[in-house]
């Protein structure tokens, strides 16, 4: 038995318990949609966090998941909570809790087998998983302030091509210094 | 010093179950969440009741001292003047259909954004004053006490309505939310609470013509550079018609397009369509913005700026008025500028297409036709000569925007052009689509920057619908019939499906027509090098 067998043992009732942590990190009155509404455009939260338990699982646990699948995975999550009312610990921290899930759940069969190490590993696993996870929420977090100047440039940009034409050079030069006298 | 927490308590947001009912839950006013608060001198000068300075995040809003009888009366007075509103606070059973269909509450999953919530926020008010069973039996019967955190919260979540009326299209009874949140919107007007990015534009409008208050002059130029960067592409001199009377045609579109990128391609497909059809028409500096900004303030502001469309069109003795690519401005033009300013000055006739002869007999009485049906009948008439490949690099889809789509069923013709101006067209998933469209987020004036992550969250289940054809049919380009759509896509697209690019239709419209004198086309509208057409 190894760690990996264990946690492919308990999948389902893993991922389920984790699901559920994620999802109760929305307020009570939402959860029953998250957890209930099975349609992927109609539930897009519920169905993204889902989807995405299952890929991290299964690096976590072990498996050789390719780089991209996992990496589009934990983005897919992190974009929605990096814009969601979270604070940046929570939006990432969802991931931690798989440590907690498995700790809980597997406690003793970790003992009676003496799947330490493995245990260990697993959790480094995790750890690589949220950092991945920062640097994907600093992206998003950069993204969305970066669509604000966009915006305004985007809103303006005839009436900066006047100004360019009436001033005879770039917006945002500044003005020729007189020389001191 | 202090033991640390375990991760789980630091993402620990919010107990198992919740401490307080929703009526003692209180809306907490973070960076990003609020639109910043309308100047007092836009407000004092478009004579808005009780400008004052104040801001959301403050403790004290610096509400009139007789606030609540404001409120009492003005609920009173809306209850009187419309009937709608009466039925809608009376008939709602809670049954939920409604509840997760808002873009809001998918992408925020706030149970307050559940359009049966919102609603309550004033309906618990409404029982209280207004129903024998509020007035006797208080909470039990849903009614509660207006307090200033009330008026806070509604400020807080009928800002984060776009009026969409998706919602509506599930309930049983037809409960119109958006009409619910224009309301709630006129009640905070009268407690001096606007916000900056509608009032500004609706001061600009109502002064100078278009949103940005460009004087005349100035509007003009700046078309004329569309009008060069056109002869560039096409090789062809257009010189529009600005304010001349006596031609059959006023054209009215948002005056984004004309200042704003991407709208501005959009502007030029226009002028470049009309040049090649030879349109007897004119375009106007004072009606230069289609789009009514007033419609997210008051009925009476929505009505003033609508004026001009008919007041233009009288002074100069034009016939009817064709109408570009815009959200809101026809829904209001088509469920309200009949009863607002109607009927039509007398000289206005049914709209009659010059080139096909079609009567739009839709349009009888407003007098005014959307450019989306107009294209339609032209190509369906065989008028335009029109080479799609010249947009095949580009793989398309067509977000419906939500008041062309539900507010007038305008739902086949857009489709019908792109079909024809694009060989690679891809409708997303269809319960997000045509009457079932989702929000870009940012409509009703919530497109402002400073909650753009207010407007991620709404436009999550359009992004997340746009995502889904990126990803299976390897779409790049979202059409849209709206200006404000054109605004808000772009970053909706850049968050939720990188490398799908915001499109008007009549761009890709113009990219396709083939004008006579025109050079050889090596260059779209943006002055990208159309691949495989490239000079030799």
């Amino acid at each position: 038995m190894t760690i990996r067998d264990l946690l492919f043992e308990h999948k389902d009732a893993i991922i389920h318990k984790w699901i559920d942590a994620m999802y109760g990190t929305y307020p009570f009155d939402t959860v029953g949609f998250l957890r209930s509404s099975r349609d992927q455009f109609s539930n897009p939260v519920g169905h993204t966090t889902a989807a995405s338990a299952v890929v991290i699982f299964d690096a976590v646990a072990g498996d050789d998941v390719d780089d991209a699948l996992l990496s589009e995975a934990i983005e897919d999550v992190i974009r929605i909570r990096a814009i969601q009312n979270f604070t940046p610990e929570q939006a990432v921290g969802v991931l931690f809790v798989l440590k907690t899930v498995i700790r809980q759940m597997l406690r003793a069969a970790i003992m009676q087998h003496g799947l330490h190490d493995g245990q260990l590993e697993v959790e480094s696993r995790i750890d690589t998983v949220a950092l991945l996870a920062f640097g994907k929420y600093a992206a998003c977090r950069e993204r969305l302030h970066m669509m604000k100047v966009d915006d305004f440039k985007r809103g303006y940009a005839q009436l900066l091509r006047r100004a360019e034409r009436i001033l005879d050079k770039p917006v945002g030069e500044p003005d020729t210094q007189k020389p001191i006298a | 010093m202090s033991k640390l927490p375990t991760p789980d308590k630091l993402i620990a947001t919010i107990p198992a179950f919740p401490m307080e009912g929703w009526m003692d839950t209180k809306p907490e006013f973070k960076p990003g969440t609020w639109c910043y608060p309308a100047k007092v001198d836009n407000m004092t000068a478009l004579g808005m009741p009780n400008p004052h300075e104040w801001s959301a995040d403050q403790e004290d809003w610096n509400l009139p001292e007789n606030w609540e009888e404001i409120i009492y009366e003005g609920l009173k007075a809306r209850l009187a003047k419309h009937r709608s509103l009466k039925v809608f606070m009376d008939i709602c059973v809670r049954c939920g259909a409604c509840a997760d269909k808002c873009h809001f509450f998918i992408g925020t999953g706030d149970p307050k954004n559940m359009p049966v919530l919102r609603a309550e926020l004033l309906r618990s008010v409404y029982r209280r004053d207004f129903t024998t069973a509020g007035k006797l039996l208080g909470k039990l019967a849903g009614a509660r006490k207006l307090d200033k955190d009330v008026i806070k919260e509604w400020f807080y979540y009928f800002y984060q309505c776009t009026e969409c009326r998706r919602c509506s299209l599930f309930c049983p009874y037809g409960i119109d939310t958006a009409e619910i949140t224009a309301i709630a919107r006129e009640l905070l007007h009268e407690l001096g609470l606007g916000i900056h990015w509608i009032m500004e534009p609706v001061f600009n409008c109502n002064r100078t013509g278009n949103h940005l208050g460009i004087q005349p002059h100035a509007f003009k130029e700046i078309v004329e550079f569309l009008c060069e960067d056109i002869e560039t592409v096409t090789g062809i001199k257009i010189n529009p018609p600005f304010n001349e009377k006596g031609h059959e045609i006023v054209f009215i579109t948002p005056s984004g397009d004309v200042f704003a990128d991407p709208g501005i391609y959009t502007f030029m497909g226009y002028l470049m369509l009309f040049h090649e059809i030879g349109l007897d028409y004119t375009l106007s500096t004072y009606a230069s913005e289609g789009g009514n900004f007033g419609s997210f303030t008051t009925f009476d502001m929505a009505k003033k700026l609508n004026a001009k469309m008919y007041a233009e069109a009288e002074r100069l003795g034009s016939k009817w008025i064709l109408g570009g690519e815009c959200g809101h401005m026809w829904r209001v033009v088509h469920q309200y500028m009949d009863t607002f300013n109607g009927p039509t000055p007398p000289k206005m006739e049914t709209p009659k297409s010059p080139i096909t002869g079609t009567v739009f007999k839709n349009a009888a009485s407003t007098k005014m036709v959307h450019i989306a049906e107009f294209t339609a009948d032209l190509i369906k008439h065989n008028k335009l000569r029109l080479d799609p490949s010249r947009n095949d690099h580009l793989t398309v889809t067509f977000h419906d925007s939500c008041n062309p789509a539900r507010g007038m069923g305008l739902l086949e013709e857009p489709r019908y052009v792109l079909k024809n101006v694009c060989n690679n067209y891809f409708d997303m998933p269809e319960n997000t689509i045509r009457e079932q469209t989702f929000c870009c987020g940012g409509g009703s004036g919530l497109n402002t920057d400073e909650i753009m992550e207010i407007r991620m969250r709404g436009g999550l289940p359009r992004g997340n619908a746009l995502r889904y054809v990126q990803q299976k049919h390897g779409v790049n380009t979202m059409a849209c019939i709206c200006a404000i759509d054109r605004a808000t896509l772009p970053p909706l697209a850049n968050y939720w499906a990188p490398g799908v690019t915001v499109y008007g239709t009549h761009e890709l419209v113009a990219n396709a027509l083939v004008m006579r004198g025109e050079q050889k086309r090596t260059m779209d509208l943006r002055q990208e090098e159309l691949p495989g057409m490239e000079d030799e």
